[in-house]
């Protein structure tokens, strides 16, 4: 879910403010839009399907705690908030149980593939995801994460600074050695 | 491996996506669940309206509301800037000038052109003239400019004069022989008041206001331009 597009931007913003109103009915559509994405993040840093789906509903139910007890700034975006409350909720996860799985626990092979997608379209997806499944967990935790935000859920240098607390720069440089790593990783196999 | 092969491989994981069943049953719960906490939504027509122009606004980023502040002024410029009778040292002036030059560029009839040339040329050097005879004018780079493009424009006015046309030379009687003859000739030299001497007094008076601007005799100039300006006229 890219910000680029001007009318995918006025979208979210429309959403976002209808959200600083409590509005419960823009809460449902943020839901539909933001599901996939955080999901996704999810996943990729606990590496278990059954743990991504019970942390997603609850990143939701938090986030509509927040949102009905919090004003929100208007600097902030719904999905950096998302992201904010994602990133917690995954660290409270860490604390009270260890992962019983993980995508690179080849006892446990993952399946979280839509049903609805093609043949051709999967075989490329499982290829690619044989190489993430190997490789990403053995990245830095925080190389990880960078790299699921910025190249596999499209979120902008700007929230990505804005959910991680670095600036920009910081970002960038994170991005540029996340990147390397993963490719050096990938090529030494 | 490049860096962009691995980019894209990594984007295509965006394809995976949670089951849709789950997704359908966690909507419900949630839904279930944001019903039965507390929370208005209240917004007047009005409120929703200023809410979304605020978001409008705030969605097209900025530099494209700047490159439609930038077309908006060149069109207005293209289209009234020749209207504007904006002094030479107005921050509008430009327009005035693009305007104009944008004018004389869609005028092929070279006649025309000549006339519209000239017709600029001689509204601007009035207008350098009637801003300098300001007392409150006295920034010494701003004159200076302007005594540079007095010259520039007045040369231009020399240029575009009409030039003299035999057709409307007055038929003289040249020679009384051959006006008992009965023949009558063409005399370009014949002196007249008619058009035939226009040009070369327009230049002449032109000369003047020039060497009266040159004296910082502002208002002497104005009227030997408003001179030239009804000779050619």
């Amino acid at each position: 879910m890219s910000h680029s597009n001007p009318v995918q931007k006025f979208k979210e913003k429309n959403l976002f403010s209808r959200l600083k109103k409590k509005d419960k009915d823009a809460f449902i559509t943020a839901y539909d839009l933001y599901v996939d994405d955080i999901h996704r993040f999810v996943y990729f840093k606990i590496g278990n399907q059954e743990e991504a789906n019970d942390l997603t509903s609850i990143i939701f139910l938090k986030t509509w705690e927040y949102i009905k007890n919090n004003s929100l700034s208007d600097s902030k975006t719904l999905r950096a908030l998302l992201y904010k409350i994602a990133r917690t909720s995954i660290i409270d996860h860490y604390r009270q149980s260890q992962p019983i799985a993980s995508i690179d626990d080849e006892d446990h092979p993952v399946d979280v593939i839509d049903e609805s997608q093609d043949v051709m379209e999967q075989i490329n997806l499982n290829s690619d995801l044989e190489i993430i499944r190997k490789k990403l967990p053995e990245l830095k935790m925080e190389y990880r994460e960078v790299i699921i935000m910025r190249f596999v859920n499209d979120l902008e240098l700007d929230e990505i600074a804005e959910i991680t607390g670095k600036t920009k720069g910081n970002i960038r440089v994170l991005l540029f050695r996340a990147l390397k790593a993963l490719k050096e990783l990938i090529e030494a196999k | 491996m490049t860096e962009r092969e691995l980019i894209k491989k990594l984007n295509n994981l965006k394809n995976l996506k949670p089951a849709t069943d789950w997704k359908v049953s966690q909507r419900e719960i949630l839904l279930s669940q944001v019903e039965n906490t507390s929370g208005d939504y209240q917004v007047s027509s009005w409120g929703n309206f200023w809410m979304v122009t605020r978001n409008v606004f705030g969605s097209v980023p900025q530099f494209a509301w700047a490159s439609m502040a930038i077309v908006i002024f060149l069109t207005t410029g293209l289209i009234w800037g020749n209207e504007l009778k904006v002094a030479p040292n107005n921050s509008l002036y430009i327009a005035r000038v693009i305007s104009e030059k944008a004018r004389l560029n869609t005028t092929f009839d070279s006649a025309a052109k000549n006339r519209l040339a000239r017709q600029y040329a001689s509204d601007h050097v009035r207008d350098i003239v009637v801003t300098l005879s300001n007392p409150e004018f006295t920034d010494s780079e701003d004159v200076a400019k302007l005594n540079e493009n007095f010259k520039t424009e007045i040369a231009k006015v020399r240029e575009n004069l009409p030039a003299a046309n035999p057709d409307d030379a007055i038929v003289t009687i040249a020679d009384s022989e051959k006006a008992t003859s009965g023949v009558m000739v063409y005399d370009p030299n014949a002196t007249t008041s008619e058009p035939v001497a226009e040009p070369k007094d327009a230049k002449v008076i032109l000369e003047e206001a020039e060497k009266l601007f040159n004296e910082k005799d502002y208002s002497g100039a104005l009227d030997k331009l408003n001179e030239a300006e009804e000779i050619i006229k």
